[in-house]
């Protein structure tokens, strides 16, 4: 079974990573990019459950999304399939089996500590 | 060579329910109070400035700078609104007083209005999220409730800070409202209470929120000439006046629990006004949230970092505290009418500042302010003074 990954968007000129394609590198104002599978694997840096959602997520109820702190370095947005012993620092790994949420990643705790 | 910046005039409405009011009504009723108390003529404005959010989204109204002046004679003169998300007020008094301080003007008309209770729950939950990067974080579903549930979490595992340390926030603030005839919602809660209400984005439950308000602020901006004018004393100046960005992007806060744009203002205010943190004898700060409070009182330096929540809990950030937090009962009891947020805080600390607040902070002559947007996308720190 391969690992996970996540495809994030390599500036061509300063390798500067991002999650999402920009227009233009912020570092370096390049425009040349290229996607890049990195391992979907990192640490809980947060996490919460959106009780009260803005309309277009209306029809979810309540969801949580987290910060993950990727094993790359990169730091992103994310959901998160939650248990009630999930804790700060704890390892995640993504998931696919959120069917709700085809724009964000989504992960779960995959070892606690 | 800048020229001193002085508040000449203050007006506001009550923050709260304004019901079949039109936001450009409030913004005039407030505007006129600020005016009139100056006692500067009208002639002598050479500009407003208008702080507000979403009044396209909520109100489908804009320009609404210039339907405000004209509905207070003021004709032919610039009227801008700017906006900066919960930073907007603020970010509409610095301009006024850059006006005021590079000559371009001798007095300048700063208002902060927003109307938001006619809305639905949802509806202004989407229209706040505005203010959120809708391409990048927000495709996740984050809200400002969430972000700010992200935070405490954050600070609760480096720094220990409990659910009773943060409730201390919001019993303090409910009680300062209380004080306070322009506030929404003050109340004298119990930690039970705060306990018991209803969870909105965990661990921030429904009284650590503060609430969608209806309400404008407004002050006059002069430079020292025009005070003879002026029937008020001690004189008010604005000792610095600062305005910083920070990420919009929760991925790119190295830190969930501290506002980049907040530390930098606060340091760059510090050294506008020649001031060091422990000069400050009371702030308006952004308590959105409850935790928010304690983040904020750190990265302005007024409480040193991770001890927010104990210094709540302690009573260090009340009326008889180290620092005097929130005296108004900040945006939890006072209320968040969204762009008159900032100018409302200016009015408080002009008053404490006068001697006149109906929650007076025994001999204040120094205050500060600080109004943060978004995601800490904007933010502004204002520190005003009594003329000696």
């Amino acid at each position: 079974m391969t690992e996970p990954a996540l495809t994030v968007f390599r500036c061509m000129s300063c390798q500067t990573l991002t999650q999402l394609q920009p227009v233009v590198c912020a570092h370096c104002l390049q425009r040349k990019f290229q996607k890049e599978d990195v391992p979907a694997t990192g640490v809980l840096a947060s996490w919460t459950t959106v009780r009260k959602p803005p309309l277009r997520f209306k029809a979810e109820g309540a969801y949580q999304v987290a910060v993950v702190d990727l094993d790359n370095g990169m730091r992103i947005c994310a959901r998160l399939l939650s248990t009630p012993t999930d804790q700060l620092g704890d390892r995640v790994v993504q998931v696919t089996e959120n069917l709700h949420q085809t724009q964000t990643p989504t992960f779960k705790v995959a070892t606690h500590g | 060579m800048m020229r001193n910046v002085y508040i000449a005039g203050t007006g506001s409405t009550t923050f709260g329910k304004h019901a079949g009011r039109s936001i450009e009504s409030l913004a005039v009723d407030a505007c006129a109070q600020a005016i009139v108390e100056s006692g500067i003529d009208r002639a002598r404005i050479g500009a407003v400035y208008l702080g507000n959010f979403i009044s396209g989204p909520l109100n489908g109204k804009e320009v609404l700078a210039g339907l405000v002046a004209e509905q207070l004679g003021l004709h032919g003169i610039p009227c801008t609104k700017v906006e900066g998300a919960c930073a907007s007020g603020g970010i509409a008094l610095r301009h006024a007083c850059l006006m005021v301080a590079a000559g371009f003007c001798d007095a300048v008309l700063v208002v902060g209005v927003e109307t938001m209770t006619h809305a639905s729950t949802p509806e202004v939950t989407s229209a706040l999220n505005c203010a959120m990067d809708n391409e990048y974080d927000g495709l996740s579903g984050l809200t400002f409730p969430g972000l700010f549930g992200l935070a405490w979490r954050s600070h609760a595992k480096q720094y220990g800070t409990t659910r009773e340390d943060i409730a201390a926030v919001v019993i303090k603030n409910k009680a300062h409202g209380l004080k306070n005839p322009l506030a929404q919602m003050g109340a004298d809660l119990t930690l039970e209470q705060v306990c018991a209400s209803a969870m909105i984005a965990d661990p921030l439950q429904l009284f650590d929120c503060c609430p969608p308000s209806d309400g404008a602020a407004a002050v006059v901006v002069c430079a020292k000439e025009l005070l003879s004018d002026s029937p008020h004393t001690p004189q008010i100046r604005v000792m610095a006046s600062v305005q910083t960005s920070g990420s919009a992007r929760i991925s790119q806060h190295p830190d969930l629990c501290s506002f980049e744009a907040t530390v930098h203002a606060a340091q760059q205010a510090y050294k506008q006004s020649g001031l060091q943190a422990s000069d400050i004898d009371l702030v308006e700060l952004h308590d959105c949230f409850s935790i928010a409070e304690i983040i904020d009182s750190e990265d302005l330096g007024l409480v040193p970092k991770g001890e927010g929540g104990r210094w709540a809990a302690q009573g260090r950030t009340g009326m008889q505290g180290d620092i005097v937090i929130n005296p108004s009962g900040g945006l939890l009891a006072k209320g968040h009418p969204v762009g008159a947020t900032g100018v409302g805080q200016i009015v408080e600390v002009v008053w404490q500042l006068r001697g006149e607040h109906a929650n007076q902070v025994a001999g204040a002559s120094i205050g500060m302010t600080h109004n943060l947007g978004g995601t800490g996308v904007a933010c502004t720190v204002h520190i005003l003074g009594r003329d000696a």
